[in-house]
């Protein structure tokens, strides 16, 4: 009789156990769209729009959804912080409904967001949609370490007209080592670069690289230093070289850099045939 | 003549052929299809797991814990721009906590497998890229948890959230 209590004892621990286990170990899935918005808005007016959320994988998500302030780094990694910490944050003005819900297994569901623009606005403000899965699960006072998906839309809030791009290189040097261009916005709206690195020995075109796309703000948040890795450089043959940084932000002309490299090492003498 | 005759009958064959192909084309009318096709803009963040344990140990023997559940698995698919840039990054919501007694999070770290994710060490106070990618994609790595042992740290169950968060700016 008493094996039997026993077996049940340890028959009731187990499911008890069980559903902390099963949270432990099942995967956890977030699908957003879009990602970024970039909405150019009258001072005063208003806008309403969705963002779509959908629960790709095998076991049902709870939401949770809120705004964030959000910035860059001068080394482009995006930093969140809690709505209206930040200088340039749309987040007051911003509704977002519903804020919490559950996703079956494949399931969707459209969130409305709503703008509300003030009449003094500056020319542009962000914010940051964020989704987070998981939040059904009440954090245990001791326990193991949990990891959190979450997936966000970026916003921005534009309201001044389009005007041309304002940046410039703050600095730029190359050596055998690697390199270092720090470039600077002095608008009042984000700019999208894209651009390469060109090496010339004389007008020889020697090397050519594409630049990661990079998003750079307005300030405060308006520096965005770019290392130049080692091996664009390191296997080049002694001698001097320019190096030229040529970046398009889409205004009417393109932004550029040059500076000099100089390779040390033996330089090959031509022989001179008396 | 023989010469002549295979290429009188070659030419013919030719002419034959040219002849059925110009009532074949005669035969169809040309139409032009246009293919729309929408790719609009989207995300999908997967984690392996959703809780990693670090079991005690002798801090001499084992001077870094490994999570039990390593390797985790992370996907990260994304529909964007060829010009946009998709990161994820990593923030603990503060240290690991046990009643009155913590672990600063900065000692657990992870490393990676996969293109374009990033190895680095879990903070509280800023994010840290844990991955960034160009353009669309499909994205498949592993993180692999430590947490550096000593024998300071008082004895307790700890835990800690720690948030990963994958946008497109």
């Amino acid at each position: 009789m008493s094996r039997y209590l026993a077996a049940a004892f340890a028959l009731l621990a187990m499911g008890l156990c069980a559903p902390h286990l099963e949270a432990g170990a099942t995967s956890t899935s977030v699908e957003l769209t879009p990602l970024t918005l970039e909405l150019g808005l009258s001072p005063g007016s208003s806008h309403t729009g969705n963002v779509t959320v959908t629960n790709p994988g095998t076991a049902a998500e709870h939401l949770r959804v809120y705004l964030q302030d959000w910035t860059l780094k001068a080394d482009g990694v995006i930093v969140f912080a809690a709505a209206g910490k930040l200088p340039g944050s749309a987040c007051s003005w911003i509704d977002v409904a519903p804020t919490e819900f559950d996703l079956k297994p494949g399931g969707s569901a459209t969130v409305r967001y709503t703008i509300r623009v003030p009449a003094a606005a500056p020319p542009e403000t962000r914010a940051v949609i964020l989704f987070e899965s998981n939040a059904q699960i009440v954090q245990a006072p001791a326990g193991p370490s949990r990891l959190v998906p979450r997936v966000g839309t970026v916003l921005y809030v534009m309201t001044a007209p389009a005007a041309a791009p304002r940046a410039r290189v703050r600095e730029f040097g190359v050596s055998p080592d690697g390199g270092l261009f720090v470039i600077e916005n002095a608008g009042e709206t984000h700019l999208r670069f894209t651009g390469h690195l060109e090496v010339r020995s004389g007008p020889e075109l020697v090397r050519q690289k594409d630049l990661t796309p990079f998003v750079l703000l307005p300030p405060p948040f308006c520096v965005r230093r770019t290392p130049l890795p080692k091996d664009w450089f390191a296997d080049l043959a002694p001698g001097s070289y320019q190096v030229t940084v040529v970046l398009d932000c889409g205004g009417p002309s393109l932004l550029g850099a040059q500076t000099a490299l100089i390779v040390p090492g033996d330089v090959p003498v031509m022989a001179v045939k008396k | 003549m023989r010469r002549c005759t295979a290429v009188l009958a070659a030419l013919l064959v030719g002419a034959a052929l040219l002849i059925c192909a110009s009532a074949g084309l005669a035969a169809t009318s040309q139409q032009t299809l246009t293919v729309h096709a929408t790719v609009a803009a989207r995300a999908t963040l997967t984690l392996g797991v959703t809780d990693i344990h670090f079991p005690a140990s002798d801090p001499d023997a084992t001077p870094a814990i490994d999570a039990t559940e390593n390797p985790v698995s992370v996907d990260v698919k994304a529909h964007s721009g060829s010009s946009s840039t998709v990161t994820l990054t990593c923030q603990a919501n503060g240290d690991l906590v046990s009643g009155g007694d913590t672990i600063g999070i900065d000692q657990v770290s992870w490393t990676v497998t996969g293109a374009g994710f990033a190895a680095g060490t879990m903070s509280k106070s800023s994010g840290v890229s844990a991955g960034s990618w160009t353009g669309s994609g499909s994205r498949s790595g592993t993180f692999s948890f430590a947490l550096a042992n000593s024998w300071s740290y008082a004895t307790g169950a700890y835990s800690q959230t720690v948030v990963y968060t994958l946008t497109a700016p």
